[in-house]
């Protein structure tokens, strides 16, 4: 196997070659570096794709129409906001170096990335890391208690205890529990037997349900043998709304609570009447919030998208998060970002559309007016009850005070020792 | 000239043969390259495009695992992530455990490549040795790994806790409940002041990744073209047949299958470094059929085209991901195209016809078997 | 809970449990009995049948026609994906199953960006009927008689019509079917169609009792591929039902006495023993003892 010796001149020039090529390519990469008078940059990682666009594509209306009612009246400190905007692909991994992206490349003031807890950890996680202020913008499992991390959405306390309250004292004590069988839905869960032991209720049953399930027969037949009064459903994702089809055809439907469906999916307008009737939601934000400030808002977001099928309550969580940024550089009078978080703890409040909100400096959660709302058989929302402002309490009575010292960890319901006993 | 021609022919010898393109002078010196240019990048790269390259990077061992098992030896293993997620899971268990007493990763890195390669075995011989058809093969190797996924969802609960390192379901490992123990980035040394750190971010991270890249991709050449290789090949083609020729045809499957298993981990851990960061979702479908389509379109037959199509197509699923709303769609359609119009491969269908174009030029060796054994 | 309320209970788990296999897997074995081609996007025919069902319905077609259609279309797609793209893969068993999951992804995400993320659900008919304290949907059994009803209606196409013999033939061995005048190619194509036409009609029952949207399929791709597994595919029909049988007992089973999520793990385990002893499926396994048997 003798080869022709190449002569040195092609090797030369093929090394040569390639290297203008590698340079060339590596050159090409671009880099975007913000001046400090020009536009103030919000990263937001929104999922238009894969599994949870259907919830999460209106988070993203909620930014822009803050964003264009801010720069309309002249922006914030003379620069105006501009969006910086990825598409999370309802993948972990994506929002991670999505993450990575805006903090190194664009070199964004702030991060409002990731809906599921998931998604939320793997960008939040990136933004800790590099000190950047991060927002998590629609409901969650709470206790969340660090630094950097602000959130706008209702957490247990607010949505669970008073959703429980009410709905033991409209239908009896007895609940089952469905929730889905991973973090928010086991955490969920644990709240609900917080409540249950704190305002009398008695759990006649729980199950978890493994993401991606469709098959009901047994548990609706589990549901029916316990009798309950009511149930508390935290059933995420598309193959597990199957439950309710399921509980309709064998007549097993039951009144109950929920998080998770309607404020977020609006399931009360994707399926057809009266599949959801008697369905129970403790909520910060629908789009049939009573009041002028929601009628606006709902206004105001349609003028930007009028495409948008519904207004849920992430994109009320949106907007509330870059008006409260927007406030807290005003009252910081710079972007820099540890004066902005003196700022955000310095007792800031927002009239957001539902009512006025305050974000409260120890905890970094807001103050939320909650209401209960009531699917009717025509699919429709009758507020019930007017469940007031609920403060953010819970990790106050833990201790936690963000101003004096930075936790930098998640507290869960076993971590308080009072709670230990209604946990089963 | 002709002397070092001959010495780096010979040096070369166990790496060259025709079960994988690209073995004459210009290929090489084409190698030396790329790898000259991959070593002083660092200098021309931002911190996020350093960041983001070695993100990409760390997938070659997944891919490369992979073109090994269904290129070489014909089993294709839906699955290939889940050897990914226990490496990573497994790697981050130990490592958030120990770290603190030990000060390095060095259990923690035989844990997480350890791990996989024991479940590899164990399903390797349920499926192997009952001489599995290779279709089940692949579709079995999905369910496991949908299972697997399901599974470690639902351990977000206080007591799914190994030790230090609470499990933490869908949040990610070692962030659910109370103090957030993040699993560390591989710290490697050999005395407590010679410690290394490999994050993400850091250059030492991205030159391990080469280096370890470099070492693989030339190992697993040697492989292919050893005995061994040929006798892989072989299996692919008529498994009975190669049985009848006296070899042990089950014990080499799962050999194979083990090694992939190997790489598979070695993408794992070298992703649980880069960002300190692991879900459940990497035993999804999503991540499993993204090797599958690297592969597929790339080549499947070729190391070369594999580790080249797998970098590439990782840069456009993330190029995509920041257009928007297509990427997924768009991955399908390079998939069954590439299996229909290219079915060896796009890169190995251009790197064909260089190959033709240089023997047309009169570059390089006389002999040039393109075509060996697909 | 009375005893009577407690079997009829377990049964009609089972009945449910049972319903989902088989209509699930259907189409996907006798693609696979067939032509040994793993239909990776089986779960997506699925998808076109529900959607077909719910459009029509919607249209003002009563529903028994709507999910006929579902299947009509579904078989339609089937038979254009088997001429444009399952041709060029005949014998390479792996590049087809790869080549069905590309056209997995680009329908579910296609789907998706074009028709949104949910379709309108179809109301679930007959109402239900109580025994003890329980309530039952008729409708959920009422599909697992249809889940019955096609597996008797494919054995009898394969047992008495011509094309069911010509089916059979190239089944056993192509080449001499050929040589005897059957149009191998046409039965390729007829078989596809028919695999994703019954995976149609499957997705567009199922449609009646359950939401709908593009990732509809997946959720029942995974049980699919353990039955056809544990089924094998020399035999499509009785392997079909051992296996769908086998695997449904122990889900239902351990579904009613632990939780959802073992009964899946149980079911896993249970395949894997059961390959592990046959590994070409129970029907297979059959197969090969009646001929042994034949032979002493």
């Amino acid at each position: 196997m003798h080869e022709r010796p190449l002569s040195f001149r092609r090797w030369l020039g093929a090394g040569v070659a390639l290297g203008i090529a590698a340079g060339l390519a590596l050159a090409g990469t671009g880099q975007a570096r913000a001046a400090d008078d020009g536009p103030i940059k919000i990263c937001a990682i929104d999922d238009h794709s894969g599994d949870f666009a259907l919830i999460v594509k209106p988070k993203t209306l909620g930014y822009q129409t803050a964003i264009k009612e801010i720069n309309d009246k002249g922006g914030v400190l003379g620069r105006k906001l501009e969006l910086v905007f990825y598409d999370g692909q309802s993948d972990v991994k994506r929002h991670q170096e999505l993450t990575e992206k805006c903090i190194l490349d664009d070199e964004v003031n702030v991060v409002m990335a990731g809906a599921t807890s998931s998604a939320r950890e793997a960008a939040r996680a990136v933004a800790v890391k590099n000190k950047v202020i991060y927002w998590h913008n629609n409901q969650g499992e709470g206790g969340i208690a660090d630094h950097y991390s602000f959130f706008t959405g209702p957490i247990p306390e607010q949505q669970i205890l008073t959703g429980v309250e009410y709905m033991i004292k409209k239908f009896g004590p007895k609940m089952y529990i469905l929730a889905a069988d991973y973090g928010f839905g086991q955490v969920s869960a644990i709240w609900t037997h917080v409540a249950a032991g704190l305002y009398g209720g008695e759990i006649v049953g729980e199950e978890f349900i493994p993401l991606g399930n469709a098959d009901y027969a047994a548990t609706i037949a589990n549901v029916q043998k316990a009798k309950p009064d009511f149930g508390v459903f935290y059933l995420v994702g598309g193959a597990q709304y199957n439950y309710y089809p399921q509980a309709a055809a064998a007549g097993a439907t039951i009144p109950a609570m929920s998080t998770v469906n309607i404020q977020q999916g609006y399931e009360h307008k994707r399926y057809p009447p009266p599949a959801l009737k008697d369905m129970y939601v403790p909520f910060a934000y629908l789009e049939e919030t009573p009041g002028d400030a929601a009628a606006r808002f709902n206004k105001m977001a349609r003028e930007v998208n009028p495409d948008e099928p519904y207004i849920n309550e992430m994109t009320r969580a949106g907007y509330i998060a870059v008006h409260l940024m927007a406030l807290a550089w005003q009252r910081a009078g710079t972007t820099e970002t540890e004066e902005t978080i003196k700022a955000l703890q310095s007792g800031l409040f927002f009239d957001a559309p539902e009512g006025r909100v305050f974000l409260d400096p120890a905890t970094h959660h807001l103050t939320i007016h909650m209401r209960m709302g009531r699917i009717n058989e025509k699919h429709e929302v009758e507020i019930v009850e007017d469940l007031g402002f609920i403060e953010p309490w819970w990790l106050r009575t833990l201790g936690v005070n963000l101003v004096a010292k930075d936790e930098a960890r998640q507290f869960l319901p076993w971590d308080d020792p009072r709670y230990a006993k209604y946990k089963k | 000239m002709l002397p070092l021609a001959r010495l780096i022919d010979r040096a070369l010898g166990p790496v060259n043969g025709p079960l994988e393109t690209g073995r004459s002078p210009p290929f090489w010196l084409i190698f030396l390259g790329v790898v000259a240019v991959l070593v002083i990048a660092p200098s021309f790269l931002s911190r996020y495009e350093l960041l983001n390259f070695s993100n990409f990077l760390t997938n070659i061992f997944l891919a490369l695992g992979l073109c090994l098992i269904w290129g070489y030896a014909g089993i294709l293993s839906l699955g290939q992530s889940a050897f990914l997620g226990l490496g990573g899971y497994a790697y981050g268990v130990v490592g958030i455990n120990l770290i603190e007493a030990h000060g390095n990763t060095w259990l923690a890195l035989l844990a997480g490549l350890g791990f996989p390669v024991l479940v590899a075995a164990l399903l390797g011989w349920i499926m192997f040795y009952a001489r599995l058809k290779g279709v089940y093969v692949a579709i079995l190797m999905l369910v496991v790994t949908l299972l697997i996924e399901t599974f470690l969802n639902q351990t977000a609960g206080q007591g799914w806790s190994i030790g230090l390192a609470h499990l933490g379901g869908n949040n990610g490992l070692g962030r659910f409940s109370g103090v957030i123990r993040e699993p560390p980035s591989l710290t490697l040394g050999f005395s407590a002041d010679a410690m290394m750190i490999f994050g993400g971010k850091t250059r030492a991270f991205y030159y391990l990744i080469v280096g370890l890249g470099v070492v693989s991709y030339l190992g697993l050449r040697a492989l292919v073209n050893s005995r061994l290789g040929h006798v892989l090949v072989a299996i692919r083609e008529d498994p009975d047949r190669t049985e009848t020729l006296g070899y042990d045809v089950r014990r080499l499957q799962l050999g194979v299958f083990c090694l992939s298993a190997l790489l598979a981990s070695l993408s794992g851990i070298l992703y649980v470094s880069w960002g300190n960061f692991i879900t459940p979702n990497v035993f999804g479908v999503y991540y499993n059929i993204l090797p599958v389509i690297w592969v597929a379109v790339a080549g499947r037959k070729s190391l070369t085209a594999t580790v080249l199509g797998a970098v590439f197509l990782v840069w456009l699923s993330q190029k995509l991901a920041i257009q928007g709303d297509i990427a997924f769609v768009v991955l399908g359609f390079i998939l069954l195209g590439g299996m229909m119009l290219l079915p060896e491969g796009v890169i190995t269908g251009i790197g064909e016809r260089i190959g033709r174009l240089f023997d047309r030029l009169g570059i390089g060796a006389a002999t040039r078997g393109g075509r060996h054994g697909g | 809970m009375d005893t009577l309320t407690f079997i009829v209970s377990l049964l009609y788990q089972y009945a449910d449990t049972l319903a989902l296999l088989l209509l699930a897997a259907i189409g996907l074995i006798v693609i696979f009995g067939m032509m040994g081609v793993i239909n990776m996007a089986n779960g997506e025919m699925m998808m076109i049948g529900a959607y077909i069902t719910s459009f029509s319905y919607y249209a003002g077609i009563p529903t028994p026609l709507a999910v006929i259609f579902g299947g009509l279309g579904a078989g339609l797609v089937g038979i254009v994906i088997e001429l444009l793209i399952i041709r060029r893969f005949y014998g390479q068993l792996l590049a087809s199953l790869v080549a069905t999951w590309g056209l997995s992804l680009i329908m579910s995400q296609g789907a998706y960006l074009l028709l949104g993320p949910l379709i309108k659900s179809v109301p679930t008919p007959f109402g239900s009927f109580g025994v003890g304290d329980l309530s039952f949907s008729y409708y959920r059994i009422f599909i697992f008689a249809m889940g019955l009803a096609l597996v008797a209606a494919v054995w009898a196409l394969f047992a008495f019509s011509r094309f069911g013999l010509h089916a059979r033939a190239t089944m056993e061995d192509p080449s001499m079917a050929r040589a005897l005048g059957v149009d191998v190619k046409r039965i390729y194509s007829l078989t596809f169609g028919l695999g994703t036409g019954l995976a149609g009609v499957a997705g567009g029952l199922l449609a009646l009792t359950s939401t709908i949207g593009p990732f509809y399929g997946q959720t029942y791709t995974p049980q699919a591929f353990i039955t056809v597994v544990v089924g094998g595919g020399a035999e499509i029909v009785s392997g079909l039902l051992a296996s769908a049988l086998s695997l449904g007992l122990v889900k239902t089973v351990v579904m009613n006495q632990v939780n959802i999520l073992l009964g899946h793990v149980a079911m896993l385990v249970f395949a894997l023993v059961v390959i592990r002893m046959m590994p070409s499926g129970i029907s297979d396994w059959v197969e090969r003892r009646r001929s042994q048997g034949r032979r002493a």
